[in-house]
């Protein structure tokens, strides 16, 4: 019973506080000016059976509900008497509410009023009612009612004006004399708003009319609560859905071209944010990784969300003052230089700096030409594979005896170094990839529309979503480190014993190799290069890892430690290795799996595998025919 | 061990696979990687120029080439194995084959 008192009293609290606060901010955010225009009936004192409540000075009833004080104390007692229910049950249509769904239901004289999503609302859960946020009216038609008070008349005209993106309709504010209401019960919120960079567009002149609440709470009649958000710096808690979700009604109007080119805003906001890092681990499902508000919303103690600022404002949480204070909130120690690197450009113009400039152009080249000449080489190479295949039917015989004798080429330490290298490499591969490739295509030609942020989501699911597949990258990164550390042990060990593979380095004839061989694949020379231990090839293949892994894992620390290497290294040259990242995962990845994946799985003559890297041996046949140097110096051996 | 019957039929089942569920995130996640590139060497933002469309297109051939290539070698190494590990267990030993003899 004691309980039941305790909640009772409880609840009158909350109703009192709530109209307290409906009537001070009120008055303290919009001024005597913004007074309901409409005389309401005072309320004195609300008295119900098991408690006694006096009304604070100025407190009113609304017209449609004009109440005498024993309807006020009846009305009470029921509501305090049930409200715990209620709550505990579905949200009820206020009182009031009947008379105006008269005209608002379905197929009534005035615009339709959707029950059911009210119902399911924050405001219907908090019991507002149609007159809290419409004030002024009586019983329709609403022709010439509820005056605007002059001082609110040019604000509500911008109020008029104003519309955003709902997916991919335009939406407009079909009522801007009830936005007056929202100050009544959220008075912090919409203080913080008027002073923000959105609420300008409100308040002054500006050439569209800014967002409203509804902008990003959406249908105001189906609003929804939001989760506070309020990180402490350092820690990595995941961002609420709700929050991710906001980003699309940014998007709204900042990635809407006809909104950002009226507004001059830049319409390349919300395709570089998706381009970016940020962007990217957002589209694929990671839960700390941020969107809009957690880098630009203040903090809760200064506003939160609604206190968003310009940039230009040192206030900003994104301004050249603070920026390393929103970085902070998921970097720790993260320093001007490490927020320096975010910024809503292509990574190669963030810091006005050639360098990235130059890098991205010579990898886009590097890799375009490396592309371009190796998919060339594989293709006659098939080619080639084939008349030769029809050629050895027509003949009709093989050398069975070299098709079954073998010679080890790779020793167990060879092989294993491989091993690691190929599983840390596919690794890498599957998990990264889906990252990289889950931007936005924008506007692309072939592409615009398309998305593969869903696939990569999907497939990301394998190793545990988004953030175990960023695990099972850094694992890969490890294999692919321990495979490096070995082989430069086992070169060590080699030259202290004088046998370096000297047989690997490059040479001028290499080149000459490659364009005979081109050529008589071409059908232009008639006799094949005669190739020794290693073949071009196989020479591009090792130095290609050799440079790929200083370069993949050199700039995979900088994702891996962002702030540490921002403290100690220039921004421009961060910006550098997240390009260089990117660009050679994608000479690696595509060379790998399409040039390196044919030459030693699935040029025909090998298909479906040369064994060598499961038993280190190839056969004579295949020694003879693609190292005749080393087989005519093994010869010898191999006829004894 | 060298039947290439298991691994011909593990790269078979790959192929499979890739048609049916990675054919076309490897065309997209292709052309992207050729969006990339021509957003290198002709600049942003990237216009529907024949060179832009032509590393767009040579990037999904690669794209499908290396995804199609990773699912074929997979299948192959994994029916090797599956191979590998049949041939041992239905090998009979040597004693209980004198046995029966």
């Amino acid at each position: 019973m004691e309980k039941a008192s305790l909640a009772l009293r409880g609840q009158a609290r909350h109703f009192v506080a709530r109209a307290r606060a409906h009537v001070l901010s009120r008055t303290a955010l919009f001024g005597a000016n913004h007074a309901i225009s409409t005389p309401l009936t005072p309320i004195k004192v609300m008295e119900a059976s098991m408690l006694r409540m006096t009304a604070f000075p100025g407190a009113k009833a609304h017209t449609l509900h004009e109440r005498t004080e024993p309807m006020r104390a009846i009305f009470l007692a029921f509501a305090v008497l049930f409200s715990s229910s209620a709550l505990a049950q579905e949200a009820k249509l206020p009182a009031g509410a009947d008379s105006c769904l008269e005209c608002h239901k379905k197929g009534g004289d005035g615009p339709e009023f959707k029950t059911a999503d009210f119902l399911k609302s924050v405001h219907a859960q908090n019991g507002v009612g149609c007159t809290d946020c419409h004030q002024g009216y009586a019983m329709g038609p609403h022709d010439g009612e509820a005056k605007v008070a002059p001082a609110d008349e040019a604000f509500v005209a911008r109020l008029a004006k104003a519309s955003w993106g709902e997916g991919d309709r335009k939406e407009t504010v079909k009522s801007p004399r009830a936005y007056l209401a929202c100050a009544n019960c959220h008075g912090d919120v919409v203080t913080a708003f008027t002073g923000s960079v959105h609420g300008r567009w409100l308040t002054a002149d500006a050439k569209v009319a800014g967002p409203v609440c509804a902008s990003c709470h959406g249908e105001i009649h189906a609003a929804q609560p939001l989760a506070k958000y309020a990180p402490k710096p350092g820690t990595r808690e995941p961002i609420p859905a709700d929050r991710r979700a906001m980003a699309k009604r940014c998007e709204g109007c900042h990635g809407n071209e006809e909104f950002a080119k009226t507004a001059g805003l830049s319409a390349e906001i919300a395709s570089t944010y998706h381009d970016s890092i940020h962007g990217r681990l957002v589209r694929v499902g990671n839960r700390f990784a941020p969107s809009c508000t957690n880098c630009h919303a203040a903090p809760l103690a200064e506003g939160g969300t609604h206190a968003i600022l310009a940039r230009t404002d040192p206030r900003a949480m994104v301004s050249a003052q603070r920026k390393k204070e929103a970085c902070g909130r998921c970097h720790p120690g993260a320093s001007d230089n490490f927020a320096a690197l975010i910024a809503h450009k292509p990574i190669q113009e963030i810091g006005g700096h050639v360098v990235p400039h130059v890098v991205h152009l010579a990898f886009s080249w590097l890799t375009t030409l490396t592309l371009l000449f190796f998919a060339f080489h594989v293709l006659i190479d098939f080619l080639y594979e084939l008349r030769s295949r029809l050629a050895a039917k027509k003949d009709g015989h093989a050398d069975a005896v070299g098709a079954i004798r073998s010679v080890i080429r790779f020793d167990l330490h060879q092989r294993i170094q491989h091993w690691f290298m190929l599983s840390g490499v596919i690794l890498l591969g599957i998990t990264g990839w889906p990252l990289r490739g889950a931007g936005t295509f924008g506007s692309a030609p072939l592409l615009a529309g398309k998305d593969a942020a869903p696939y990569s989501q999907a497939f990301m699911r394998i190793f545990g979503g988004a953030e175990g597949a960023a695990m099972w990258h850094r694992v890969g990164a490890i294999l692919i480190i321990t495979s490096s550390v070995y082989h430069l042990f086992y070169l060590t060990f080699l030259a202290s014993k004088k046998r370096l593979p000297m047989s690997m380095l490059p040479l001028p004839k290499d080149a000459l190799d490659m364009r005979d061989n081109i050529l008589f694949m071409l059908g232009l020379k008639k006799e094949r290069p005669q190739f020794d231990r290693y073949m071009y090839l196989e020479k591009f293949d090792y130095w290609a890892v050799f440079w790929g892994i200083v370069m993949m894992v050199g700039t995979g620390f900088v994702f891996w430690f962002p702030a540490f290497f921002a403290a100690h290294a220039p921004s421009w040259l961060i910006t550098a290795a997240i390009i260089i990242h990117g660009e050679e995962a994608t000479l690696a990845i595509l060379f790998l799996f399409v040039v390196h994946f044919y030459n030693v799985h699935l040029k025909p003559s090998i298909f479906p595998m040369n064994w060598a890297w499961l038993n280190g041996r190839i056969t004579v046949d295949n020694l003879k025919h693609e190292h005749p140097l080393e087989y005519d110096r093994l010869k010898g051996g191999l006829e004894k | 061990m060298h039947s290439k019957v298991p691994s011909l039929i593990g790269a078979g089942i790959g192929l499979a696979l890739f048609l049916a569920v990675a054919l076309l995130p490897s065309l997209l996640y292709g052309g992207y990687a050729g969006l990339l590139l021509a957003s290198g060497i002709v600049g942003t933002p990237v216009e529907p120029t024949l060179v832009a469309r032509g590393l767009i297109v040579f990037g999904m051939v690669l794209g499908v080439t290396a995804v199609g290539s990773l699912f074929a070698v997979l299948g192959a190494a994994a029916g090797a194995a599956v191979g590998a590990i049949t041939a041992v267990a239905s090998r009979r030993p040597a004693t209980e084959e004198q046995a029966s003899r």
